[in-house]
């Protein structure tokens, strides 16, 4: 293995990677929140906070927004849309959009819990399972 | 060689094809030991001369991190910057090039002949007239213990990291450093990591392991200089329950700047395994 050929490899990975980010980028679903991170106290384990949707797809469908699997609201034919919800997360929430009639997951975003205290999570720094 | 290219051309035929989500990178309970199990078949294939290939049947994953400290399946570490994108951190591991050293079954002794005879030759590196040393025959190869830095980049669709260490054990005196990409992917309920990278390991590095020498006495010597060894793995995983999935992960490590070592029978060593992972 020529350091040329290795290096060929890089390149070629690092540009099919640009090449689909750029397409998805023009493609994909989009699901935007606002605000992504709540911080709770020692006192108020909860968050009690309104957040802001906006979603856009790419053609119009019946889509449903789910909070960690439970349904907020479901919109008939429809492209686009925001909306005003109020939560309460203790955890990590996960918002997706799912076309109830397919079960396909079009986009997802999250809103994190982050504790004003104590860290209590972090990120794993290798890949699972790479003993071998 | 080939197969990093197959390698990356499914995972990127996949990425076409695949839902566009942002890649979120795993998260593990600081304090709390993470243990997982894989139970199923496979094989780590060992490209040396009288190397045994070792059965996968069981694959554990073995996590513990506390707020700077951790260890995560064989690596030790110590992360002293880690801020939204960033993570840095001191590592410690033993050097892997020992693995194929390591006499795993006993009949090796007794069906060595056997197995010479039956593999298939057009899969052998070199030809005929070089001579071949078989890895049980040379002086014995230690567990070296590397150390250095690990800098990784978390991009919203793929994690890149930077390694650089050095033996602290005094076993290869010689370094290695690498670089490599991860990236994820759902297609339908199949999550798809594909792993891409390259390490440069030293000269002093290679001979250690690979390289023949008047204290293994079998005739010949043989030198190396630095080498490149690009590799690609990927990892299917399709979720049943919480805590249940099924998996299949394969990786190649490309040896081609390695195997005109008489030590190696091919140029590439591959794992394969899958079977049923359990979190617990």
């Amino acid at each position: 293995m020529k350091l040329t050929t290795s290096l060929v490899i890089i390149l070629s990975l690092s540009l099919l990677l640009a090449l689909e980010e750029a397409i998805a980028k023009n493609s994909s679903p989009v699901l935007s929140v606002s605000p992504k991170v709540c911080v709770i106290s020692e006192e108020k384990q909860i968050c009690e906070l309104t957040l802001n949707f906006e979603w856009k797809l790419t053609q119009e469908q019946d889509i449903c927004l789910l909070e960690n699997d439970k349904q907020v609201q479901c919109w008939q034919k429809t492209s686009q849309a925001k909306l005003s919800h109020k939560a309460y997360v203790q955890i990590e929430t996960v918002y997706s959009l799912v076309n109830p009639q397919t079960g396909n997951k079009l986009a997802q975003t999250k809103v994190e819990v982050q504790s004003s205290h104590l860290k209590t999570q972090r990120r794993r720094l290798r890949s699972p399972w790479s003993f071998f | 060689m080939r197969y990093i290219l197959i390698i990356l051309f499914c995972s990127f035929s996949f990425a076409a094809s695949a839902k566009k989500l942002k890649m979120e990178a795993s998260k593990v309970e600081l304090g709390q030991l993470h243990l997982g199990l894989g139970v199923g078949v496979g094989v780590a294939k060992n490209p040396l001369h009288g190397g045994d290939d070792f059965p996968l049947l069981l694959l554990p994953d073995i996590a513990y991190y506390d707020e700077h400290l951790y260890f995560d399946n064989g690596q030790l570490g110590y992360t002293f910057f880690d801020e939204k994108n960033h993570v840095v951190s001191f590592i410690a591991e033993f050097n892997p090039e020992k693995r194929f050293f390591v006499f795993w079954n006993p009949s090796n002794v007794f069906l060595k002949n056997t197995i010479a005879f039956i593999e298939n030759p057009e899969e052998v590196i070199g030809d005929d007239t070089v001579k071949s040393v078989d890895s049980n025959d040379v002086a014995k190869r230690r567990w070296a213990l590397d150390s250095g830095i690990n800098y990784q980049y978390f991009h919203e669709n793929f994690i890149a990291r930077i390694n650089v260490l050095t033996d602290i054990s005094n076993i290869h005196n010689g370094w290695r450093a690498g670089v490599e990409l991860e990236y994820h992917f759902n297609i339908g309920n199949f999550i798809v990591q594909p792993i891409v990278g390259i390490w440069h390991k030293t000269a002093e590095l290679n001979n250690y392991y690979y390289g023949l020498s008047q204290r293994d006495n079998v005739g010949i010597t043989y030198k190396l200089d630095g080498v490149w060894q690009p590799y690609a793995h990927l990892q299917l995983t399709y979720p049943l329950s919480q805590n249940k999935a099924v998996l299949l992960k394969l990786s190649y490590d490309d040896y081609s700047d390695t195997s005109a070592s008489p030590l190696f029978k091919y140029d590439y060593a591959v794992n394969i395994f899958m079977g049923l992972k359990y979190i617990f």
